[in-house]
């Protein structure tokens, strides 16, 4: 399922970017397919909010449904 | 670039040669990715200013400076070498030329950091590694192993704090033991980098961090609704009370009134007298549009408190790290008129100036969001000089009216981003933001930027502000100011219901738009005729220095389009504003 999908405070594992650029700007950046993230904030019809140890990425809604997970 | 100067073509190509050869002799690059604190060494290294905040892409083109002689380029922040976006180019290139590469990292922040590090330390330039803002790492309880990085990496690391000069003399020393890396991947593709810095990272970098409870729960509680669009509220309250209460208020009603007009203004005048300066001369230099009288007073009395004061303000935001967070806040509204949360990062330099903001549309991803930005910008966003006087002019009158010019403002915003976004092919797209996280300024950084933004402003403003006094003050000598003040008067007095004499604000408006809001700030004007004169002034033509940015940019034509757009605009809105006031004036 998407991350869009998963619940604020829960953990989800990322399984696939269906993103070209995306996914090369996301692997740069530390949230590479296989990481573990923790979703921290879903903005109503908006950007959610990620993060993995200390650091935070934001993407838009739209963007977070390609972006595959299983929640662990 | 450099080869662009006139001359013998033959000299020209020898200068640039001479030029390349001595680059790749002694050329250094700093490398890093965005908000690692590459200005502040650059700063510390070559001993000028680049500016530094608390959001990527601050340094949207390469800043050249030197050190011992030799040059020295701040590369654009980014977070990988490649083709793929404009500042992976521009790093890429110069890290080709380059005959030693310091890159910067942030200590506390090094998962990100070590991809870079990494595709640096393959692609065998000879290099240092800065291990910057160590200090942070310290405090936080993981500071990293620089003697396994070095020995990883094979190449020297330094630890830095380059806000404070700490380790900079030891990087200096590093410098000259540059070397290439001798690290190598096994495989090629950017996710066996990405999870080869992740273990490295797991090497050097103890699970030892502390939990900072405030800190961390307000890098959660500043992206979520209920508790960041308050924290957003609270900020620009915070911003309107300094700006538009004390400052604009308290501070300039002293310089402007007493400072300016009392004080200075007839000084200038027993002066111009004493040297015997009159007749139409004396009028220009210290007459009421003088260059000496209205435009000291206006640059120094009324604008130079204004502008620092916003200034300080922008500061706070960059640098506390907020300005990501309401991007991503806001994503849903921009996305409402083609563009996406990144936007708000021109939009919102651009309060402090336009041609600033207008610059820094660079960093949105496509041409769409450049255009229709840019075109937010120059139609209805109002510099901090502007908005300092019109938050002067009506906070006067009481809140209410200040809430009305906003109001319209936004509304014109939207419609204007609503008409772009159906008018251009395309969609925007989706947001991708790093968000840093939330830190005290520094006093030190934040008092920098404001003097070095604020001096950067006035310079750029000053001639401006001079050669709109001078055409002024001449019309007023020759009488073209009153055949001009006759050739709008159906417009001014007819369709706006102003004065006759607001045609004078017109006049400067067209060399700065800012300089038209100060040129109505003592008119006394109703608060009615106030509202509709600083909404068409707002949405009057943007000043000299953008329009030539947007031609550059943009090119001609829209830079052309987006001019007389705006005269339309301005006076179609003020016209319906003047009437719509009027009406209900009668009405209640």
């Amino acid at each position: 399922m998407g991350i869009d999908r998963v619940p604020v405070g829960s953990r989800a594992r990322i399984e696939a970017i269906d993103d070209a650029t995306a996914r090369r700007e996301l692997t740069r950046l530390g949230f590479e397919e296989g990481a573990d993230v923790e979703v921290v904030s879903r903005i109503p019809f908006g950007p959610v909010v990620l993060q993995r140890r200390h650091r935070q990425v934001a993407i838009g809604r739209e963007l977070a449904r390609r972006v595959r997970v299983t929640t662990t | 670039m450099s080869g662009g100067q006139s001359g013998p073509p033959a000299a020209g190509a020898a200068s640039s040669a001479a030029l390349a050869s001595q680059e790749k002799e002694g050329l250094i690059v700093l490398v890093g990715n965005p908000n690692v604190g590459k200005s502040a060494i650059f700063g510390g290294l070559s001993g000028t200013y680049a500016e530094v905040s608390n959001f990527p892409g601050t340094t949207v083109e390469a800043t050249r400076g030197s050190w011992r002689d030799r040059p020295l380029i701040d590369a654009p922040g980014t977070y990988g070498l490649g083709k793929h976006s404009e500042e992976e180019r521009i790093t890429t290139e110069l890290i080709g030329r380059a005959a030693t590469v310091v890159n910067v990292v942030d200590a506390a922040h090094l998962d990100r950091d070590l991809f870079l590090t990494l595709q640096l330390a393959e692609s065998g330039v000879p290099m240092v590694v800065a291990l910057n803002l160590i200090d942070e790492a310290r405090r936080a309880g993981a500071e990293p192993d620089a003697a396994e990085l070095e020995r990883t990496l094979g190449v020297p690391v330094v630890p830095t704090v380059a806000v404070t000069g700490e380790g900079l003399e030891r990087l200096a020393e590093a410098m000259g033991r540059a070397r290439p890396g001798s690290w190598s991947l096994d495989g090629s593709d950017d996710l066996a980098r990405r999870r080869a810095a992740d273990e490295l990272y797991a090497r050097v970098v103890p699970e030892t961090r502390k939990r900072r409870r405030i800190a961390d729960w307000l890098g959660k509680a500043s992206v979520t609704l209920h508790w960041g669009i308050p924290m957003l509220a609270l900020s620009l309250a915070g911003i309107y009370f300094l700006v538009g209460v004390l400052v604009a208020q308290n501070l300039v009603g002293f310089t402007e009134a007493r400072l300016g007009q009392e004080m200075w203004e007839p000084f200038a005048r027993s002066i111009a007298d004493r040297i015997g300066i009159g007749g139409p001369l004396g009028e220009i230099v210290v007459g009421e549009f003088g260059l000496l009288t209205m435009t000291v007073t206006y640059i120094v009395f009324l604008l130079a408190p204004l502008v620092a004061a916003f200034y300080f303000a922008l500061a706070l935001l960059e640098d506390s790290g907020f300005l990501p967070r309401i991007a991503t806040l806001v994503d849903r509204l921009l996305g409402a008129i083609g563009l996406n949360g990144r936007a708000v990062i021109p939009i919102i330099l651009g309060f402090g100036c336009v041609t600033m903001g207008t610059i820094t549309t660079r960093l949105l991803a496509t041409k769409r969001e450049k255009t229709i930005a840019t075109a937010l910008l120059n139609f209805a966003i109002p510099c901090s000089a502007q908005l300092a006087v019109i938050a002067a002019l009506l906070a006067g009158f009481g809140g209410g009216w200040v809430f009305a010019y906003a109001a319209i403002i936004f509304a014109i915003l939207i419609a204007v981003g609503t008409v772009l976004d159906r008018m251009l092919p395309g969609k925007s797209t989706p947001l991708l933001i790093e968000l840093p996280p939330l830190r005290w300024p520094r006093p030190s950084a934040v008092a920098r930027k404001t003097l070095t933004k604020g001096y950067w402003f006035m310079r750029e403003a000053t001639p401006w502000f001079a050669a709109g006094a001078l055409i002024v003050a001449v019309l007023q000598v020759t009488g073209g100011l009153d055949v001009w003040e006759r050739a709008l008067r159906p417009l001014m007095v007819g369709w706006l219901q102003l004065p006759a004499e607001t045609a004078r604000a017109i006049v400067m408006g067209l060399v700065r738009r800012d300089f038209g809001a100060a040129g109505l700030y003592d008119m006394g004007l109703s608060p009615e005729q106030a509202l509709v004169a600083l909404v068409v002034i707002t949405l009057f033509v943007p000043c000299v220095a953008s329009i030539m940015v947007m031609a550059k940019e943009h090119g001609a034509r829209t830079a052309v389009r987006i001019w007389v757009g705006t005269w339309v605009v301005a006076f179609a809105v003020g016209g319906v504003l003047a009437h719509l006031l009027s009406w209900l004036g009668v009405a209640s």
